[in-house]
């Protein structure tokens, strides 16, 4: 009783947060990037709330729980591409001044290359909001164990959508602030302190612990390898990250930002969930599945009360996520789908397509969250051929001037039909996102040599 | 050896926790330029 007490309590918190700052919202580009003054540590909070979702909190100390050592490999990949997102990108994201990668694909390579990112980012962010949807419901599950999983989805939704909708961006930075704080406490100090004092410390867990969970290698290289690069890129080409990139005062502070969620917050924080994930390996050998550690940790160490606060936190944390990937998704779909195809519509009228879609993506997440495989199943399956496609295309756009309309249709249609491929046949040896990066990229470098001609105007927005 | 590690997990956490804390509850509550 006292844990749904407790839930309750946050879930209201973040209700009466949404409401207060829901005055502030006046136009389609405040609800969307919050006016583009994001003040820096407001900023920081936000993009490390943003990592910091079901994939960082819960993945790594599952990976860390079910493989040892070698299952840091997601953390240290993850933290590797938010630090490059920091230095190679955020800076000129932000004097581009999109709001967007389709908005930024547009105006380098025009509107048809636009459509077809569009329209692949969309899939791939949805997928991510699934697995956020999929993460609530089960968070919420432990307070209310005898909830079933499509009930506990669809209340956690719709306290979601209602911060969100109601919010916007503004919302979503000020909830981030309350959730990453109790997230920062729960990971970094409590659970540590009270997970290794239980266990006997790092000692403790050498003398009780299977020495093969201590190998580097205890997951395969092979393996390591595909989920160092999965999570690297896709958290360096990344519609969160960059629209809190477009939300910052200037490039400068854009960069700052980045670098300092990514070295001060997430990359430590990455650390604490492996340590957590290794003394869980000791302390709960028998865990139905890898995935729960993290509550089931929180459950096992603290009492009552203070555990349901602690995982009010991490429900917290999973929450942030999951609004600002609706708030994308939406975003996304209102100005480069709905707006090329009805450009004469208003800021009232893009403000409320946005509210729409919204709720629409919501319900549609909720299906696939309840009827999907598993959390970093929906995630991967959905998001590789987007990944695929983007990263290359990415870079190119920034460092390549050979990079051209042409070249980038053949890039993208490669990428998916290569990806989709090695994910029909099993992703034999290497995973389908690198196989379908690898085949994008060599594509790319062809094509857009191939079919580059030398004087015609490409770059319109970095004249 | 390894106890050092546990003084340095720990104590690094809470050093980490307090610095963003510090910087968060600064810009959140401090004077507004």
């Amino acid at each position: 009783m006292a844990k749904v007490l407790v839930a309750v309590g946050y879930m209201a918190v973040i209700l009466i947060i949404g409401f207060l700052s829901a005055k502030r919202v006046k136009t389609a580009d405040s609800f969307a990037v919050a006016n583009k003054e994001i003040p820096f540590w407001t900023n920081v909070y936000s993009m490390a709330s943003a990592q910091i979702g079901a994939g960082a909190t819960m993945g790594v100390a599952s990976m860390v729980y079910a493989y040892g050592l070698s299952g840091m490999s997601l953390g240290i990949g993850a933290a590797l591409g938010a630090i490059l997102s920091g230095l190679v990108f955020a800076r000129k994201i932000r004097e581009a001044n999109v709001t967007t990668i389709p908005e930024l694909i547009r105006n380098n390579l025009g509107s048809k290359v636009a459509s077809i990112i569009s329209a692949l980012t969309i899939f791939a962010i949805f997928g991510v909001l699934a697995a956020q949807i999929r993460s609530l419901g089960t968070i919420l599950q432990i307070f209310i164990p005898s909830l079933s999983l499509p009930a506990s989805c669809i209340i956690m939704s719709t306290i979601m959508l209602l911060y969100a909708v109601v919010g916007g961006m503004v919302a979503a930075t000020r909830t981030d602030k309350l959730n990453i704080t109790i997230m920062i406490l729960t990971v970094m100090v409590f659970i540590p302190i009270i997970a290794l004092s239980r266990v006997g410390g790092f000692q403790g867990i050498v003398d009780s612990i299977d020495p093969q969970y201590l190998t580097l290698t205890n997951m395969g290289l092979p393996a390591m390898i595909s989920m160092m690069m999965y999570f690297g890129l896709s958290g360096m080409v990344n519609n969160e990250n960059f629209l809190r990139i477009c939300g910052a005062k200037n490039a400068r502070e854009a960069r700052g930002a980045t670098l300092t969620a990514a070295l001060v917050i997430y990359l430590p924080y990455m650390l604490f969930c492996g340590v957590i994930g290794l003394v869980g390996v000791v302390l709960i050998p028998q865990l139905g599945t890898s995935d729960s550690i993290i509550p089931a940790m929180i459950d096992f160490t603290t009492g009552n009360l203070s555990g349901a606060f602690l995982l009010a936190g991490l429900l917290a944390a999973v929450m942030g996520t999951a609004a600002s990937v609706a708030m994308v998704t939406a975003v996304t779909f209102s100005r480069d789908v709905v707006k090329r195809l009805r450009p004469a519509m208003n800021d009232k009228q893009t403000l409320l397509v946005q509210r729409v879609s919204l709720i629409a993506f919501t319900v549609l997440g909720i299906v696939v969250a309840v009827f999907g495989g598993s959390i970093v199943g929906i995630m991967e399956d959905v998001g590789a051929p987007s990944g695929a496609a983007l990263t290359p295309l990415f870079c190119g756009i920034f460092f390549w001037k050979k990079v051209n309309p042409t070249g980038a249709v053949i890039t993208i249609i490669v990428a998916v039909i290569s990806t989709l491929t090695w994910w029909a046949f099993g992703s034999p040896y290497i995973s389908h996102f690198l196989f379908g990066l690898a085949c994008s990229t060599i594509t790319m470098i062809i094509a857009c040599n191939a079919t580059y001609k030398k004087g015609a105007v490409v770059n319109v927005s970095n004249s | 050896m390894l106890v050092i590690l546990d003084y340095v997990v720990i104590g690094g956490g809470i050093c980490i926790a307090a610095f963003l804390l510090f910087n968060m509850a600064k810009e959140t509550f401090g004077k507004k330029r």
